[in-house]
């Protein structure tokens, strides 16, 4: 029999998987977190994959609107990386404010009407400050009205005809890169329809 | 009515077979014996001692071969010494290090997309380091590798339970269909086109495109994929329940060997289809651990389905003998 010490240090990791996998479970159930991700065990048991999860991001201006390549964006940095991987996983307000803001680090330039990143910004500018963002060969910014962020998820079931896209989640935020609006609130646990 | 016994008359050949057992059994009998003995002989030492000099070995292997590729030059570094350095693999300061190493590397982040089998695998670091700390260490090793493997296949089988899709076999459909770890699986033994699942992740992967109001792909699930799948759910569900059973379940000593079983079943049910070669060496290493085994049958039996995983991982070759074996059952 083992004593209580080595009882403890038998439980620790185990305690620490049961409670991450539970809160795994909450956040998903709640939250919309992807089951392959988070250490909650998922993987193999839902079509709700992480890698499926495409996100659409819009610049809305005054004189069009103007897709982002955000998938392209990420890997520009471990920040920009992380602040994705996380967004896409769980799409809360927190998360995709972290990638706003490393967006707003960066300059953009619009080149075949989408918006694509260009390079960092030299000057210490960030979020509170316009989107510096250029038509290619021009160098006036160009007025961004707001930023419309939208994740996707495949919803599949047996007997379907065809993988459906379900939006997991759909947020606004202003010129300035603050005031983060949730738009369609309705995160569906397995909606799937 | 009498009911008369009809024997067939004994043909030459199995007399034949008989007497050449006959007169070889005695030259091979000592060698059986040998053997036999070799391997349920018990070593001096306790069962947890010999099982954690095999486990942690194992595990180093892994950290060599296996290692995720953010985890820097420490990993194979660090993995190599334990093997070579003399006492090192039972030096706790070395574990300590080892597993501070790892859960602090540029790996662990971002966090959310770690696989389950890293977050096992940190884990498993975590309690290999903090029993390395208390007098009776591998014993509480393998009560700690016996939980964690537990509660993995225990959480494993809920999701599959509460997800609406899993146990009707649309899981699976949709995953033969999309994801070529699967798809090629299927299209090596003529279930669908090879190019399947190939152009339904394309399609996915379409709606990444700046731009795009993501549209339904329309998909088309063969007649062979849609009548094995439920009852490859189940199958999936029914074994790593039992895996969870066994190994949460305080068993009596002559039953422990079921812990043991039912995990050889899982991998050899899952790997040869989903090839997570990594995942499925953590599980086998993690299970050494617990073993109750006589400590040659456990080196013999994880030892030699350790390799056959790492061989898996030559994803060409295994496609190749699996598309071979299955002419072969349909012939």
């Amino acid at each position: 029999m083992l004593d209580r010490r080595e009882r403890f240090a038998a439980w620790v990791a185990p305690l620490v998987l049961v409670a991450l996998a539970v809160t795994q479970l909450s956040f998903a159930a709640t939250r919309d977190l992807t089951p392959w991700k988070g250490g909650g065990f998922g993987m193999f048991a839902s079509v709700d994959r992480l890698n499926y999860r495409a996100m659409q991001v819009t610049i809305i201006t005054d004189d069009g609107t103007y897709p982002v390549d955000i998938h392209a964006f990420a890997p520009q940095s471990r920040g920009t990386q992380t602040a994705f991987v996380n967004a896409r996983a769980l799409f809360d307000q927190r998360r995709v404010q972290h990638l706003i803001d490393q967006m707003w680090r960066a300059e953009w330039v619009i080149d075949r009407d989408v918006a694509t990143f260009e390079s960092w910004r030299d000057d210490d500018g960030g979020v509170g400050t316009p989107l510096p963002l250029r038509h290619r060969g021009h160098d006036d910014i160009v007025d961004v009205r707001h930023v419309d962020w939208r994740l996707y998820a495949v919803a599949y079931n047996r007997g379907w005809d065809e993988i459906r896209p379900r939006i997991v989640g759909q947020m606004m935020v202003d010129g300035g890169g603050r005031n983060l609006t949730v738009v369609d609130d309705e995160l569906s646990w397995w909606s799937g329809s | 009515m009498v009911v008369g016994v009809v024997t067939a008359p004994r043909s030459d050949v199995a007399i034949r077979l008989r007497s050449a057992a006959a007169r070889w059994s005695p030259k091979f009998y000592p060698f059986l014996r040998r053997g036999y003995r070799w391997l349920v002989a018990r070593p001096a030492g306790d069962d947890a001692r010999n099982a954690a000099a095999l486990a942690l070995r194992l595990t180093l292997i892994t950290l060599l071969i296996g290692a995720p590729p953010a985890t820097s030059l420490f990993t194979p570094i660090a993995a190599v010494a334990g093997l070579a350095v003399a006492g090192l693999i039972t030096n706790r300061w070395y574990w300590l290090i080892v597993a501070g190493l790892f859960a602090f590397s540029p790996y662990v982040r971002p966090w959310l997309e770690l696989d389950n089998h890293h977050w096992l695998q940190l884990y498993w670091f975590a309690a290999i380091a903090v029993t390395r700390f208390v007098p009776r260490r591998d014993d509480a090793l393998q009560l700690a590798a016996r939980l964690l493997v537990g509660f993995a296949f225990l959480f494993a089988v809920v999701w599959k339970v509460i997800a609406p899709e899993f146990l009707n076999g649309g899981f699976f459909d949709l995953t033969f269909t999309a994801d070529r770890r699967l798809g090629d699986v299927a299209a090596a033994i003529g279930w669908q086109d090879a190019d399947t699942a190939t152009s339904t992740a394309s399609a996915i992967g379409q709606w990444r495109t700046p731009g795009t109001q993501p549209e339904p792909i329309a998909v088309t699930v063969s007649e062979s994929v849609a009548r094995i799948t439920p009852r490859l759910a189940w199958m999936t569900v029914v074994i790593e329940a039992a895996v969870a059973v066994a190994f949460l379940a305080p068993l009596r000593r002559q039953w422990r060997y079921l812990r043991d079983g039912s995990m050889v079943v899982f991998v050899v049910a899952t790997y040869p289809l989903a090839p997570v070669v990594g995942f499925g060496r953590l599980l086998v290493t993690m299970a050494a651990m617990q073993s109750n085994l006589l400590p040659r049958v456990r080196t013999a039996l994880y030892v030699t389905v350790f390799a056959a995983l790492s061989l898996l991982s030559e994803r060409d070759v295994a496609l190749d003998w699996l598309r071979a074996l299955f002419v072969v059952a349909v012939e």
